[in-house]
C-alpha cells in the first residue's frame, strides 16, 4: 500500500477537531464573560430614573396619594441632612419604583433672578456611574396651600421647580 | 495500516493544529482586552436628549393648563383682560424655563403665538386651543416645534 | 526525480485552506453562533432598547389598505397594523397625544394575541444578513412591582411574550418603570358619597372603590351589603388602606387621613341589573341621599405601576 500521496487523514482530523474545539470552547466563555458594557448600564439607569420621575408626574388620581407636584408643593423647605431629614412623600414614592437604587433629590428653581438649588433627600454620595435625570412642575399658591408647603408664594405667582434625580447603582 | 503506524512524519501536522489554536486563544483574549461592543449604540443612546426634549413639551402642556386657570383666577380680582394676563404669565414660565435649562447648558425658547377661543370671547369654556413655539438646543440636538398646538380645554 | 517531501507542504496547505474557508463561511452565514468574534458592535442592546421605547412610549398606528382610515386605535385593527405601541390614547384620530409610559388595558390585551411573525415583523425583532432575516429570541413581559415581579393576568392571559431567555448567550435586556391600567374605579371624597351607591351591571372586572378625605373621630368600617344581603370580607370583597404607596389590609379601625380601597369580585355583577351596595361605617355620618352616587357615571381607570422588561438574544 502507498500511503506516502495520501493526505495524513487521522493527524488531519485531530488537528481540526483542536481547533474546532478552541474556537467553541473560546466564544462560548466570552459569551458568559462578557460584562454588559458599562454604558449600556448607564443607559439603563438613566431611563429607569428618569422613568420614575415621569410615572410620578403623570401619576392618575386613583393610583398615589401625592404625585409629583402635590410632593413638591407639600415640601416644608427645610433642607435635607444626611440621614435623618429628608422629603418623605417624596422619598417613599421613589423607593417603591426604584428598588435597588440609591439617589439624591436637589430642587433647582429660580428665586429673584438667581438660580437656587436645595438638597431635599440625601443617601450618601453618588458612586461611579452615578446619573442624572430632570422633571418640571409648576407650582401655583394654590398647590401649595392644598399641600400646607413652605413654599411662599403670591396669588398670581408661578413658580417652575426643576426635580433634579442623581441615581447611581449599589 | 502497520506501516502507518510506523510512520510519524505527520506528527506536526497535529502540533500545527495546537499551534494554530494557541495563536486563536492569543487572538481572543485581545480581542477582549478592547471590549467596544454596544459603544456606539449607547453613546448614542445616551448623547441624544430624549428625555429632556419630551418633558419640555409635555411639562409645557401641562402648565399652559395651570396658567388658563390662574388666568382666570386673577381675572376675577382685577381688571386685566385674559389674553393680557394669560400672555404675562407665560412668558413668566418661559423666562423661568429657559433660566432652568441654560443651567445644563441647553438653550430652550417657549413663546406663546396665539391663544383660540372658539367663539370670539374668552370665557373659562371658550378658550381651546394655545398654539407655542417650542425650541431646543443642545449644541448637538436642534428641535423645533412651529407651532405645538395645546388643547387646554 | 520528484522530492516526496514536498508533497506533505501540499497536504497540510490543503487541510489547512479548508478548514479556514470553512470556519469563515460558518463565522460569516450563522449570525450568532460567533456573535462576539465576528459582529464587534452587537446590535442587540439598541435592538432592546428600541423595543422598550417604542412599545412604552409611542400609541401604535394603523392605516387600512386603501389609505382612507387611519388611527393609534390598533388593537380594534388589528389586521392594518403599522406599529405596535402601547401607550394609552384618548383620541385615536389624531397624532397629537401624548401620554408615554402608561399603558393601555386593551392594547395589551392585543398585544399577547397578535401572531408570533407579526410581532416580529412589526417590532423589527430581526437581524439582516445579507438580505436574510433571523429572528431575535425575545422575551416581554410586564410585572408588577407591588407583587414581587409576578405578571398581572389580563382577561385570562399572563402579561408574556415570547420564550424564556436562555443563560447561555448574550442577552440585552431593558426594563422600562410603567403604568399599567388594570381596571376601574371610582375616586369618591367622603363628602360626595352617599350611603348607598348604584352600581349597574355586568361587569368583568372588580369594582373598586376608593374613598378619600374620611372625617370622625375614631371611624371605622361595619360592613357592606348588596341588595341587602352582607357580604363576607375576603371572598366577596377586599378592604385596604392606603398611606402614601403602602396598602395594608382593615380589619375595622381606620385613621382619617388614609385612603380606603374597597375592591369587590366582579362575580357579584354579572347580569346586567343595577345593583344597589350600601357601605356602612361607624362613627362617620354620610349624605344618605338620594341621589345616589353611581359607581358607572364616577369610575375611571385605575393603573398600577409596573416593570415593563424587554430581553433579546
Amino acid at each position: 500500500m502507498d500511503n506516502k500521496a495520501q493526505l495524513h487523514t487521522l493527524e488531519g482530523l485531530a488537528a481540526a477537531v483542536l481547533m474546532t474545539l478552541t474556537v467553541l470552547a473560546i466564544t462560548q466563555s466570552t459569551m458568559i464573560v462578557t460584562p454588559q458594557n458599562s454604558l449600556a448600564v448607564n443607559v439603563q439607569l438613566e431611563q429607569m430614573s428618569s422613568d420614575a420621575l415621569g410615572v410620578l408626574d403623570m401619576a392618575p388620581i386613583s393610583l398615589v396619594q401625592y404625585n409629583l407636584t402635590e410632593c413638591v408643593a407639600g415640601w416644608n423647605k427645610t433642607e435635607a441632612t444626611y440621614p435623618t431629614i429628608k422629603h418623605e412623600k417624596l422619598d417613599d414614592a421613589l423607593w417603591h419604583l426604584l428598588p435597588g437604587l440609591l439617589y439624591n433629590v436637589d430642587f433647582a428653581y429660580i428665586e429673584n433672578g438667581n438660580l437656587t438649588v436645595e438638597k431635599v433627600i440625601i443617601n450618601g454620595a453618588p458612586g461611579d456611574n452615578s446619573v442624572v435625570s430632570r422633571r418640571y412642575v409648576t407650582l401655583t399658591n394654590q398647590t401649595v396651600h392644598m399641600m400646607d408647603g413652605g413654599w411662599s408664594l403670591q396669588d398670581d405667582e408661578l413658580k417652575v421647580v426643576e426635580v433634579r434625580m442623581t441615581a447611581w447603582k449599589v | 495500516m502497520e506501516s502507518m503506524k510506523k510512520d510519524t512524519k505527520a506528527q506536526w501536522i497535529a502540533l500545527s493544529g495546537l499551534v494554530i489554536s494557541l495563536i486563536i486563544i492569543g487572538l481572543a483574549a485581545l480581542a477582549n482586552q478592547a471590549v467596544i461592543a454596544g459603544y456606539h449604540s449607547s453613546n448614542a443612546v445616551l448623547e441624544f436628549p430624549k428625555d429632556n426634549i419630551r418633558e419640555l413639551n409635555s411639562h409645557t402642556r401641562d402648565s399652559a393648563m395651570i396658567i388658563k386657570d390662574l388666568s382666570f383666577e386673577i381675572n376675577s380680582t382685577s381688571n386685566e383682560t385674559i389674553p393680557f394676563i394669560f400672555e404675562q404669565l407665560f412668558d413668566n414660565y418661559s423666562t423661568q424655563m429657559q433660566a432652568l435649562y441654560a443651567v445644563h447648558g441647553e438653550t430652550v425658547d417657549v413663546s406663546l403665538v396665539s391663544i383660540n377661543s372658539t367663539n370670539g370671547t374668552f370665557g373659562i369654556n371658550d378658550i381651546d386651543l394655545i398654539f407655542v413655539n417650542i425650541t431646543y438646543n443642545d449644541g448637538r440636538t436642534h428641535y423645533i416645534s412651529e407651532p405645538e398646538i395645546i388643547e387646554v380645554r | 526525480m520528484m522530492d516526496e517531501k514536498g508533497q506533505i507542504a501540499v497536504d497540510f496547505l490543503l487541510g489547512i485552506s479548508l478548514f479556514l474557508i470553512a470556519l469563515t463561511f460558518t463565522v460569516q452565514f450563522i449570525p450568532g453562533m460567533f456573535m462576539s468574534g465576528s459582529a464587534g458592535e452587537s446590535s442587540l442592546d439598541y435592538t432592546a432598547y428600541r423595543t422598550a421605547t417604542i412599545l412604552a412610549e409611542d400609541t401604535g398606528w394603523w392605516v387600512n389598505n386603501t389609505g382612507s382610515g387611519s388611527g393609534t386605535d390598533w388593537e380594534a385593527h388589528t389586521s392594518d397594523i403599522k406599529r405596535i405601541g402601547l401607550a394609552v390614547d384618548d383620541e385615536p384620530r389624531s397624532k397629537l397625544t401624548n401620554s408615554p409610559n402608561i399603558l393601555s388595558k386593551t392594547k395589551i390585551e392585543q398585544f399577547m394575541l397578535i401572531d408570533e411573525d407579526g410581532i416580529i415583523e412589526k417590532l423589527g425583532l430581526y437581524n439582516n444578513v445579507d438580505g436574510t432575516l433571523f429572528a431575535y429570541g425575545y422575551n416581554i413581559s410586564i410585572v408588577s412591582i407591588e407583587n414581587n415581579g409576578i405578571p398581572f393576568v389580563i382577561n385570562g392571559n399572563a402579561t408574556v411574550r415570547g420564550s424564556t431567555a436562555p443563560d447561555d448567550q448574550e442577552i440585552a435586556k431593558i426594563t422600562r418603570v410603567v403604568l399599567v391600567e388594570t381596571g376601574h374605579a371610582a375616586v369618591l371624597n367622603a363628602n360626595e358619597l352617599t350611603d348607598t351607591i348604584n352600581i349597574k351591571g355586568p361587569y368583568e372586572e372588580n369594582v373598586t372603590i376608593q374613598i378619600r378625605n374620611l372625617n370622625g373621630t375614631n371611624p371605622s368600617f361595619l360592613n357592606a351589603t348588596l341588595e341587602n344581603v352582607t357580604l363576607t370580607q375576603h371572598s366577596d370583597f377586599t378592604i385596604t388602606r392606603k398611606t402614601g404607596w403602602t396598602s395594608s389590609e382593615v380589619n375595622g379601625s381606620i385613621h382619617i387621613n388614609d385612603i380606603i380601597c374597597l375592591d369587590f369580585d366582579h362575580g357579584l355583577f354579572n347580569s346586567s341589573n343595577t345593583y344597589r351596595l350600601d357601605l356602612s361605617f361607624s362613627n362617620v355620618t354620610l349624605d344618605p341621599g338620594p341621589p345616589f352616587v353611581s359607581y358607572n357615571k364616577r369610575s375611571t381607570p385605575l393603573y398600577e405601576p409596573a416593570y415593563m422588561i424587554v430581553e433579546v438574544w
